[in-house]
């Protein structure tokens, strides 16, 4: 058979509107193009005109299924950009909230690989299972998905009554529900016939293509920015960051259930040890940051966060950049399908976590 | 190889780049952050360095802002490093003052692959030529795009 | 049928399923949606081949009805007994790849062609192991009657004495049957519904009766070929027995439905011709050596 280019997307069962322009010879896959930029929505520009506070909302919007990753990053920078220090209490409130959230993006990306790979019931439980954060997440900020929640200098509301108790009972609930998926999906003939040696990442491709998060963590490097540059308290609390050395998809989902599981152990970590105190601390509502610039960096659920912000001393910031982590995994889309199977597309695309509406921005 | 503490560190690094390139401003602005400030035609030299000497082996993000009272184009490419742990923390940035007519600076997609879409996107977006580069189509934008870049300051949001 | 699939399925998934239509637990849901889809317009698509795109339909049709027409389910309970029933079965299973190359051709569409191709792989392929483990049953009970198939398991079911056999044509069975983990041909991210892509309203109901018809006549072909038929201990009639089993049977084949995702279309077949011909083919040596010893 002759080549053929297939244009997968911007419409496609999958998450998002993003185009893959694949030529295939056969069933192999000689040369894939990942075209994005259907979402693009211009954030960082309208970040100039409007106010640092108002900024969280908008910025927000990019990664709804884990939206405290990109807003910490933000938020962190303006705080130190104008020289304020978030009280104890609400760093350890939004660490919380912060790993809620991954536990989130992560069931929330389990389950979209189920339909990735015909299996629905991998579709229906983690779905299931996530209602049970989001409930907390629910209790604590009103919002299901996005809070507007973080701001310079603490958080919106403290935590409310009762929400210790109600905390430790879902992580009790998620742990029991993680041994099931593992032995239910994790350890099915099927799924490991189907991404086990699929989509392969070398350890020093992984470096030198510069990405991030579970795809990196999945070919041995085990970066994590909350390890790397500790911000807030993440210093204070235990717990691993996971890399398996064979970077095939297996490796990829292995990680990701693995943080579920570290994330658990961070939120009783933090539960047990939260002090008490305010929960933000009082500035004037029009920020004014002198002039000067910073770079700051989370890890959200998909990878590194970054924010370079860019400040002449207005009510406004001069150039907000937002470097997302589906931005910087795009170049693994061509490096990774050439040469696999055409049903194996889905299978590595998912793996990667890529969420149009974040790299595009 | 005995541990050194971050800030020693940091300036150790700021004072062997200093002495291998006199020409650049070297500056550490915070607790793992060293900005470097270079005129164009030694980048491709200094990003070589900072590769295989420093190892910083990866670009995280480039920054094009734009000046128009200064009539200048600044760059600003993110530096990390994963392969070596002890500089993981450090987030280098390496920055270019270009004319704003004209502004043309090589592409370091061949030193560092990484780079390649983070140098487009400032291409599409602020309007930096970057010779060199694999591959200058527009990634974000529309294909028929013909305004201005729209991160320059005189494209103006309408109703702004 | 359709009902107790879609609530096991439910179940499996923490949900509940069905549940509005008709009194019970929404029973009456697949009737439901059978009347809602008589409602529809019935659209061939202009550059179509009209005549063969409405004839596959009934053709699936025809087939699964006269293989439950051969499959008896009871001593006396057969519409149509046949001393060759197990040949007039495999031939007429054979037949069904015809059916969906009938289907995707005339759909003149490139997803249902390549959707077609893959279901005619699939099911070529599986045939063959399907037909080989009947035939260890054949040797073991020396005909190729139904009833005389079940007679014969007045001792011994045949399902301990080819417990090979049974798993093959399980197996092959699910994939004959477009049952997942051998959906390849209907639910691909590319292939939008594979060869069915272009049916619609009574077309697509004749399709998906077709299909549950010939699930339900595997299942039974399963019950009597080595699970004993209608036979069984005096006090519960023999048609009772044969419902059972086959109820049994049913829910054993819509469980990996719940359970496993799909398989791609080159390990399907690989699983095809190197595990199961060769354990078919083993199987019928097995019972060969078999009838012998049990004289």
């Amino acid at each position: 058979m002759s080549e053929l280019t297939l244009s997968v997307g911007p419409q496609h069962p999958g998450s998002g509107h993003f185009r893959l322009i694949i030529c295939v010879d056969g069933d192999t896959i000689t040369k894939a193009t990942p075209d994005p930029g259907y979402v693009h929505r211009g954030i960082e520009k309208q970040a100039e005109y409007r106010e640092y506070l108002h900024s969280i909302p908008l910025l927000e919007r990019p990664v709804i299924s884990d939206s405290n990753g990109s807003v910490y990053a933000y938020v962190l920078a303006v705080e130190r950009l104008a020289g304020l220090k978030a009280p104890e209490r609400a760093q350890y409130i939004r660490v919380l909230m912060a790993e809620l959230n991954r536990i989130m993006s992560h069931l929330y990306w389990l389950a979209i690989y189920g339909i990735f790979l015909g299996h629905s019931t991998m579709f229906m439980w983690p779905f299931g299972d996530r209602e049970v954060v989001i409930d907390l997440a629910q209790r604590v900020m009103g919002a299901r998905l996005t809070y507007s929640f973080f701001v310079p200098g603490g958080v919106r509301n403290d935590l409310p009554h009762g929400f210790k108790d109600e905390a430790l009972r879902a992580t009790e609930f998620l742990e029991k529900r993680l041994h099931e998926y593992d032995a239910i999906f994790f350890k099915n003939p099927i799924f490991v016939e189907r991404t086990r040696g699929v989509g392969i990442l070398r350890h020093d491709d992984a470096i030198r293509l510069g990405v991030v998060g579970p795809t990196l963590r999945g070919s041995g490097v085990n970066a994590d920015a909350r390890k790397d540059e500790a911000y807030d308290v993440y210093d204070t609390f235990k717990f691993d960051v996971p890399a398996f050395p064979d970077g095939d998809c297996y490796s990829r989902a292995l990680v990701r259930l693995e943080e579920i599981k570290q994330s658990i152990r961070i939120v009783r970590q933090a539960l047990e040890s939260i002090p008490e105190g305010p929960f933000r601390i009082r500035h004037p509502s029009v920020l004014k940051p002198p002039q000067g610039s910073v770079y700051s960096r989370t890890e959200a659920a998909r990878g590194a966060y970054a924010y370079f912000i860019r400040s002449e001393g207005g009510k406004t910031p001069y150039r907000l950049k937002i470097s997302s982590p589906s931005f910087r995994n795009l170049l693994a889309f061509q490096f990774l399908m050439k040469g696999s199977h055409l049903a194996d597309m889905p299978t590595i695309y998912w793996s990667l976590d890529y969420w149009p509406l974040e790299a595009d921005r | 190889m005995y541990e050194l503490s971050p800030v020693i560190e940091d300036e150790e690094i700021a004072r062997r780049v200093a002495e291998q390139f006199p020409e650049i401003r070297i500056e550490i602005s915070a607790l793992n952050r060293i900005n470097l400030e270079a005129p164009h035609y030694c980048l491709p030299q200094l990003a070589a360095y900072l590769r295989d000497i420093e190892g910083f082996d990866h670009v995280a993000s480039v920054t094009g802002i734009d000046y128009p009272d200064r009539n200048l184009v600044k760059v600003t490419y993110h530096l990390g490093a994963y392969a070596k742990l002890t500089i993981r923390r450090l987030v280098l940035s390496v920055s270019v003052d270009l004319p704003r007519q004209d502004a043309m600076t090589p592409s370091l997609v061949s030193i560092w692959p990484s780079a390649e879409y983070h140098e487009r996107e400032t291409h599409e977006m602020v309007g930096v030529m970057f010779e060199g580069h694999p591959n200058s189509n527009l990634l974000l934008l529309p294909e028929d795009w013909i305004d201005l870049p729209p991160l320059r300051k005189d494209f103006k949001l309408r109703g702004r | 049928m359709v009902w107790y699939e879609r609530k096991l399925l439910a179940k499996m998934q923490v949900r509940v399923g069905p549940l509005y239509a008709g009194r019970f637990e929404g029973i009456l849901q697949p009737i439901a949606d059978f009347v809602k889809l008589l409602f529809k317009e019935i659209i061939v698509p202009r550059p179509a081949d009209r005549f063969f795109f409405l004839l596959a339909p009934t053709f699936m049709m025809a087939l699964s009805v006269s293989l439950l027409a051969l499959i008896p389910l009871g001593p006396t309970y057969v519409i149509a007994d046949s001393n060759v029933a197990i040949l007039m079965i495999i031939a007429l299973l054979s037949l069904s790849p015809l059916a969906i190359m009938i289907a995707a051709w005339a759909s003149n569409n490139k997803y249902s062609l390549i959707g077609g191709l893959r279901a005619l792989h699939q099911m070529t392929s599986y045939a063959i192991p399907l037909s080989l483990s009947t035939l260890g049953v054949v040797v073991l009970s020396g005909s190729f009657s139904l009833v005389s198939v079940v007679e014969s398991q007045r001792n011994y079911w045949f399902i301990l004495l080819q417990p090979l056999g049974a798993v093959v044509f399980f197996l092959a069975g699910l994939a004959e049957l477009e049952r997942v983990p051998f959906d390849v041909p209907e639910a691909e991210t590319e292939v939008v519904m594979g060869w069915e892509t272009e049916y619609s309203g009574i077309n697509y109901g004749l399709i998906m009766t077709a299909a549950y018809i010939k699930f339900y006549a595997l299942a039974v072909l399963f019950t009597v070929l080595f699970l004993g038929g209608w036979l069984g201990p005096e006090p519960v009639p023999p048609l009772a027995w044969t419902i059972l089993k086959t109820l049994l049977v049913v829910t054993l084949m819509m469980i990996p439905r719940g359970a496993y995702p799909r398989l791609r279309i080159d390990q399907m077949l690989r699983f095809g011709w190197t595990w199961l011909l060769p354990l078919s083919l083993l199987n019928l040596v097995i019972s060969l050596v078999e009838v012998p010893l049990l004289r």
